[in-house]
């Protein structure tokens, strides 16, 4: 949290919540999707960056967190995500409910609009493995398969990472930083 | 499906000292700023650091149940916590994202505090999906955190009275997919108990929060202060 003045920071989030749309607003903080509409060099491709795992707690459970941008001018979306090392691979977002509950929501169809990146993050969107059959160990390699509607199959490298350090869970900046 | 035998008949957030409380987080659920009244201006202390999470003056009792511990033992939590710094958080084993976020979160944030006021909490973890969460689950998976955490669980009733008990929503464990993976809801809140009068004054609602937050607010909660 910044410490600036409460009333700049109410307006600040409001504007960003008009800015993102639902997006931003219904993952926690911030944490999730973000899409930065207009902000991307138009590479022409779909890529994923800064792909990293927290080396989980539970050895059979882990969460890659990354950003998946979109420098082409066709909105695309994500279909699925493979990796060696799981049994499952699913895509999911983490809500608060009504109730202050932790929700998670499988995101079966991933839009990821044409020049826009959308951010994986604590709290928000990951990919979840599940099932994983080795032992993560920090600095280990783990490959991932995206599969999108459009740019078809990309390949991508996540790397562990110390318990926290994944996303912007450990260097309490917070936020999200691609626009 | 769900775990809470109440979860049909119970009132939740009604009528309480923290429906408020209860409001403000749905609120918050995007965007985590908030219509908040709730929240201290943090101003009238001369404090320049805000503080996290959301205050609730009135306090919440701790949960008057006993669980079990990691070793198997029972664990009288209003006994076990009296006159600690005690955080509370109920969470699962096999949950991807808040649980191990909350408590990496916490455990980066003691490294950077070292030593002093708000060094030692006692970090107490329910895992309420008792089926996979058993006492050697929870050693195993906080000692790879940070083996002074503690884990916590019991049977489902004594979980779900405690969870009813600090006003959190119904547990509910999801239907298996094909390989036996399930996941559960669970309200991400921790509670921050004041050692000074063992009531809640402070919680903060999971993966929301970063480590400086807790560098920043351990050491006051330590001292029972909450604004």
């Amino acid at each position: 949290m910044t410490p600036s003045p409460r009333p700049l920071l109410v307006a600040l989030a409001l504007a960003a919540c008009v800015l993102v749309g639902t997006a931003a607003c219904g993952s926690g903080d911030g944490a999730g999707t973000a899409a930065a509409q207009g902000g991307e060099v138009a590479s022409g491709r779909v890529t994923v960056d800064g792909a990293t795992i927290d080396w989980p707690a539970n050895p059979r459970v882990a969460a890659v967190r990354m950003v998946v941008r979109n420098g082409t001018g066709t909105p695309d979306v994500l279909r699925s995500v493979s990796s060696p090392v799981a049994e499952t691979v699913t895509v999911h977002r983490t809500d608060t409910d009504a109730q202050g509950r932790s929700v998670m929501t499988e995101q079966a169809e991933l839009a990821i609009p044409a020049r826009s990146s959308v951010t994986f993050e604590p709290g928000g969107l990951h990919v979840m493995l599940t099932g994983i059959t080795r032992d993560l160990e920090v600095g280990d390699d783990v490959e991932l398969t995206l599969t999108f509607e459009h740019a078809g199959v990309v390949d991508a490298t996540a790397e562990v990472v110390e318990p926290g350090a994944s996303g912007t869970g450990g260097d309490g900046s917070g936020g999200t930083h691609d626009h | 499906m769900t775990t809470d035998p109440d979860a049909l008949t119970r009132r939740r957030f009604l009528g309480a000292s923290v429906a408020a409380s209860g409001l403000a987080i749905a609120g918050l659920a995007g965007c985590s700023f908030g219509p908040s009244s709730t929240k201290d201006p943090s101003i009238e202390t001369g404090e320049q650091k805000p503080w996290g999470g959301e205050v609730d003056e009135q306090g919440l009792a701790k949960p008057d149940v006993t669980f079990t511990d990691m070793n198997g033992e029972p664990f009288p939590f209003v006994e076990k916590t009296k006159g600690k710094l005690a955080l509370l958080f109920f969470g699962y084993t096999n949950c991807p994202d808040v649980c191990p976020v909350t408590l990496s979160s916490l455990n980066r944030a003691l490294d950077q505090i070292g030593n002093g006021p708000g060094s030692d909490p006692m970090v107490l973890f329910v895992g309420v999906d008792i089926a996979r969460d058993t006492p050697e689950q929870l050693q195993t998976y906080l000692g790879r955190i940070n083996p002074t955490f503690l884990g916590l669980t019991g049977t489902e009733k004594v979980i779900a009275e405690a969870n009813r008990q600090v006003f959190n929503g119904p547990i509910a464990i999801e239907e298996p997919d094909e390989n036996g993976e399930y996941a559960v809801i669970h309200s991400s809140k921790v509670f921050a108990y004041s050692p000074t009068d063992d009531l809640a004054h402070r919680y903060y609602p999971g993966s929301d929060v970063r480590p400086q937050t807790w560098v920043q607010d351990l050491p006051r909660l330590a001292k029972g202060r909450y604004t």
